[in-house]
């Protein structure tokens, strides 16, 4: 018995509650007629077969009961099903959004080969919180004075309007410093990357998969084709590969940066992002170290434009998550609000509708009797009288 | 929702409910009680399980077609014993089960069928 009564815990514990008791007496009862050399294994069986099937069944009465009572429920009021309906709706997407956003920030590995050597390099003022792009020439600077990197390339980022065959496109794209792409470490899915000796003639363009499937149907032939950039001329050199994207999936095409002897003029001009791969056998805590006595060497060279300019370096993924933290944080919160809410809203219905099952019994019967009344008041009578007649009434048919 | 149609919802009554309810028409049985006269009523045909049983009980509570008797038990039954009688609402719908099958049977009697000979 005590295997039964294991057994018994595979129904609902609301049902075992109330019949717990009934159902190992009714058992034992049953078993008792059993008899023969084999008992036990029959009594082993025979619970598995009576538990199995009907634990089941229960679960699954249960489970209609109350979806039944939950959409009943919800039918007669239904500015209260619309609200749930929305705030469940709700809920979903912004879960789905925040998720997303957060699989982007936090978990999704860079698709960079080695992408824990990437860092970004940031300017910063020691009296000021907060950081700042970087000016050319401190690019320069920081690039020929330090050796913990194996490579570093600026950026920034325009808009400009594509012409190409079709019509006019208005594009997010990047113009790089020739080091930049081949740092990230990610080879062209056809053609190449702009080179310095490249970069001195201008007027070459990198294509994203997405730009190159949706504006060149994918042509493998594409390089070489001429387009128009905010009216001047470029040439395809290369297209990237489908899971390539730098900064951000927004941006769809490269071109090439080139830094002119009067960009480095003004040290106080900040509008570079940099980007540099770590050598190897060297931390980013060396890196650190090295970029900290560059800035103090270039704050002495510099005293007017470079006082207290030091440098901040950030893994890129660091980058990213520094910059989208906050935002993803308040998100989440948010969709918490939102899923407790959608929670509680759900629950609603059941609960409304989760009367304790002689309740509901009772109710069935008063609407049942009400019914009767209505339809012929005469033949009312109390439950007991109604069992009494169909004591009297069986008793005459047999009778007769 | 007339007094026909809370009945009618209820039909067809699975087998095992029909032989509850006719097992409480006569008097206030309990559990393993029903389960006897049930196999007596059916020469055996019928070896209704305690889960099966108490399945059935659950449901015909919550249907409102029996009903628990809280009345004193005789002094030397088990006290893990429940007693359960029949309602009113619990009458109408064995009767208009009773009804629905005498029906069926009637119209396949009506189309010449005879029942199958031991």
């Amino acid at each position: 018995m005590r295997f039964y009564r294991t057994l018994l815990h595979l129904y609902p514990a609301a049902f075992r509650a109330e019949y717990c008791d009934e159902l190992s007496l009714a058992f034992a009862e049953r078993m008792r007629e059993l008899s023969g050399p084999i008992v036990s294994a029959m009594i082993i069986l025979a619970a598995l077969a009576d538990v199995i099937p009907n634990a089941i069944g229960v679960h699954w009465d249960f489970l209609r009961q109350d979806l039944v009572y939950a959409a009943r429920s919800l039918r007669r009021t239904p500015g209260f099903t619309l609200t749930v309906v929305l705030v469940v709706a709700l809920g979903v997407g912004a879960n789905t959004a925040v998720f997303s956003l957060a699989d982007f920030v936090f978990v999704r590995p860079l698709p960079y080969p080695h992408a824990d050597r990437l860092l970004k390099l940031w300017q910063g003022d020691t009296e000021e919180a907060g950081y700042n792009e970087v000016s050319p020439a401190n690019y320069r600077d920081w690039k020929a004075m330090t050796s913990s990197f194996a490579g570093m390339g600026a950026y920034w980022r325009r808009a400009a309007n594509l012409v190409s065959a079709s019509e006019p496109q208005r594009l997010e794209m990047v113009r790089a410093t020739p080091e930049l792409l081949p740092l990230l470490g990610v080879a062209p899915l056809i053609g190449r990357f702009f080179t310095t000796e490249d970069a001195a003639a201008g007027q070459l363009i990198v294509l994203s998969y997405p730009l190159w499937q949706s504006r060149f149907g994918g042509d493998p032939n594409v390089i070489g084709t001429s387009v128009r950039l905010d009216g001047a001329p470029h040439t395809v050199i290369g297209v990237m590969p489908a899971s390539f994207q730098f900064p951000d999936r927004s941006v769809e095409a490269w071109t090439s940066l080139v830094l002119h002897e009067d960009a480095f003029a003004d040290r106080t001009d900040t509008f570079l992002e940099v980007v540099a791969r770590l050598r190897p056998g060297t931390s980013s805590e060396q890196a650190r170290r090295e970029l900290k006595v560059v800035s103090a060497r270039l704050e002495r060279q510099y005293p007017k434009e470079n006082k207290h300019i030091r440098t901040l370096v950030l893994g890129l993924r660091e980058e990213l998550s520094e910059r989208a933290r906050l935002l993803v944080l308040a998100l989440c919160g948010a969709t918490l609000c939102i899923l407790l809410l959608c929670r509680g809203e759900s629950r609603e219905p059941l609960s409304r509708a989760g009367r304790p099952p002689r309740a509901r019994a009772r109710r069935t019967l008063r609407a049942w009797r009400r019914a009767r009344a209505a339809a012929a008041p005469a033949r009312h009578r109390e439950p007991g009288d109604l069992v009494r007649r169909r004591h009297r009434g069986s008793r005459g048919s047999r009778g007769g | 929702m007339n007094d026909r149609e809370l009945v009618d919802e209820l039909l067809p009554l699975p087998p095992a409910t029909f032989h509850i309810l006719l097992a409480l028409l006569d008097e206030e049985r309990h559990g393993y009680a029903i389960i006897q006269d049930i196999e007596a009523r059916t020469q055996g045909e019928l070896r209704m399980s305690a889960g099966t049983l108490y399945r059935s009980i659950a449901r015909m509570v919550e249907q409102g077609l029996i009903a628990e008797v809280s009345k004193r038990r005789p002094a030397a039954d088990d006290p893990r014993r429940r007693y359960y009688r029949l309602t009113p609402f619990g009458t109408a719908v064995a009767r208009a089960e009773m009804r629905r099958l005498s029906e069926l049977v009637r119209l396949a009697r009506a189309r010449g069928l005879k029942p199958e000979t031991a």
